[in-house]
């Protein structure tokens, strides 16, 4: 699959790929860095930058990071930067969660849904986490996992999704101790 | 004596104007064959709200005004915040969700399906496609029906707005669906007051969509109630469901704070908690106290909606008032042990 997804990346101008080495802490950004599991590969394409297993579409964790007030969280094809949902200075993790099932919702096309909201570690400080179901354009069930923190007015969180049938639970434990394995300055 | 008489008039033309099967390679045939297609994409949407109580009552409300020409229109609710319903030139009606949350009764909700039949009927969506098609193209034709079944962002308020008067029908084919549509509703037994009550409430880009009501609000405002509104049998068939659609105008990120306002005159708890987070989330100078407030009497609502206590531990948190923000995120989790948030709450609680 990681072949799919090589073949896909070098048919696109300024696509970089290459496999991740496992164990070797990587810098993701803001001072943040965490440890790949094993068979992952990194995807960066202009500002899109994420990590998959399987290939695109099949399992991705994105990574965005520095996010300020008023910046959406990623930039969406076909939509202008006005109508983005934007993070807040002052969101809460409540707020946040709600701003990543919209962004996804706008990216996707399908109503995104967030819950279970809960405290988790990042790094040394405390985030939070949370649970994601959605749909792709096609309409394809997927779930996803959110993992986030706020500081000195920014916000950094990293996206997980996969199909809801067989990838999901097929990668979500090696997600959790990419997760788990975060550090930061 | 004057019902039986319009009511006759009516099911000739509902006769009359029932769609006749496309024919060859026209472009009536092209856009009905696209509309399948929409049409089987909604069944499988996971937008669409599947609740066999309200797809009956739904359908319940659109045959009592549709009347002979019943069997060919379809229903499809969609989960969609925003006001907007929409007839497919192949008898689909879409309901976007946030539409049932701005009614009051089922009088209203009559009425706007009576318009949008009338469209149907006057082949006036028909006639709006095949102009798209002579301009923009079969994609844009195509992004027009998606809109609504939660398979596009131009399905948003927003989006929806910037197609502008390219989409919205012609004055003349909402002046004639007007007429049609109050005739059908009157003729059902529905009260006519409602008509100017759903043209007064619509939202601006719902009004940009349906241009030139004004004339038909201001004969029925005067009008003296008649009918029924079905207030009641509304309330009961939707009542399951306004938490969720309350929640997914709050998510959609648009300024919500005038529709809770007018919701929250009902004096529910869900609105006035609506209302509140609406100005929490609005955040402009005095929209605190504005929030503040709506929270105090969301609580204090016969139908008290325990959800506030949160609204106001993160406005307190948001101010950094923690004595505050303890003291109602406290109150939240004795009221909702099971809250879906319970462990990020704990958490707060446990700040020092």
């Amino acid at each position: 699959m990681k072949r799919l997804s090589l073949i896909l990346c070098l048919g696109l101008a300024g696509c970089a790929m290459q496999e991740m080495q496992a164990g070797r802490e990587t810098r993701i950004g803001n001072g943040i860095y965490v440890t790949p599991e094993p068979g992952f590969a990194e995807i960066e394409l202009a500002t899109i930058h994420y990590w998959t297993r399987n290939g695109t579409g099949l399992d991705e964790i994105d990574f965005y990071t520095g996010i300020k007030n008023g910046e959406p969280l990623f930039s969406i094809s076909g939509l202008a930067k006005k109508d983005l949902p934007v993070f807040q200075s002052r969101m809460t993790p409540n707020d946040v969660e709600e701003l990543v099932s919209r962004a996804l919702t706008a990216k996707y096309k399908q109503s995104a849904r967030a819950g279970a909201l809960r405290p988790c570690p990042f790094g040394s400080t405390t985030g939070f986490c949370f649970d994601l179901t959605l749909a792709n354009e096609e309409g394809l069930e997927m779930r996803g996992r959110a993992i986030a923190r706020l500081q000195n007015g920014t916000l950094d969180i990293f996206i997980f999704t996969a199909p809801a049938e067989y990838y999901f639970a097929e990668v979500a434990p090696a997600v959790d101790r990419i997760f788990a394995s975060i550090t930061s300055n | 004596m004057r019902r039986p008489a319009l009511s006759a008039a009516l099911f000739l033309f509902a006769a009359a104007a029932r769609a006749e099967p496309p024919q060859g390679d026209s472009d009536e045939a092209g856009i009905a064959m696209q509309m399948t297609r929409v049409e089987d994409d909604i069944k499988t949407s996971r937008a669409l709200v599947r609740d066999d109580a309200l797809e009956r009552y739904l359908h319940g409300v659109t045959c009592s005004v549709a009347g002979v020409s019943c069997g060919e229109l379809r229903v499809y609710l969609v989960e969609m915040p925003g006001e907007n319903v929409i007839a497919l030139p192949n008898g689909a009606l879409v309901i976007w969700s946030g539409t049932l949350l701005r009614m009051d009764n089922e009088a209203q909700l009559a009425q706007l399906l009576a318009h949008e039949i009338a469209h149907y009927w006057h082949k006036d969506t028909l006639r709006q496609y095949q102009r798209r098609l002579d301009t923009s193209g079969l994609v844009a034709l195509l992004g027009v029906a998606a809109s609504g079944v939660g398979m596009g962002f131009m399905g948003t308020p927003a989006s929806m707005a910037a197609l502008d008067a390219r989409y919205a029908h012609s004055l003349s084919e909402e002046k004639d669906a007007d007429r049609t549509g109050l005739e059908l509703a009157a003729a059902a037994g529905y009260d006519p007051a409602a008509a100017a009550a759903i043209w007064r409430n619509a939202e601006t880009d719902y009004l940009r969509l349906h241009p030139g009501h004004e004339a038909a609000s201001a004969i029925k405002e005067n009008a003296a109630p008649s009918g029924r509104t079905g207030a009641e049998s509304y309330h009961a068939v939707t009542a399951g469901w306004q938490s969720r659609w309350v929640d997914d105008e709050l998510r959609n990120g648009g300024d919500s704070v005038s529709l809770f306002t007018r919701l929250a005159v009902s004096g529910r708890g869900l609105f006035r908690y609506g209302l509140g987070e609406a100005y929490r989330k609005r955040a402009k100078p005095g929209d605190a106290d504005m929030a503040r407030q709506a929270f105090r009497a969301a609580l204090a609502s016969p139908d008290a909606e325990p959800q506030a206590w949160r609204g106001l531990g993160l406005l307190a948190m948001q101010e950094g008032d923690k004595k505050a923000a303890r003291a109602a995120f406290a109150q939240y989790r004795a009221v909702l042990p099971l809250a879906d948030d319970r462990a990020m709450i704990d958490y707060y609680l446990a700040q020092p």
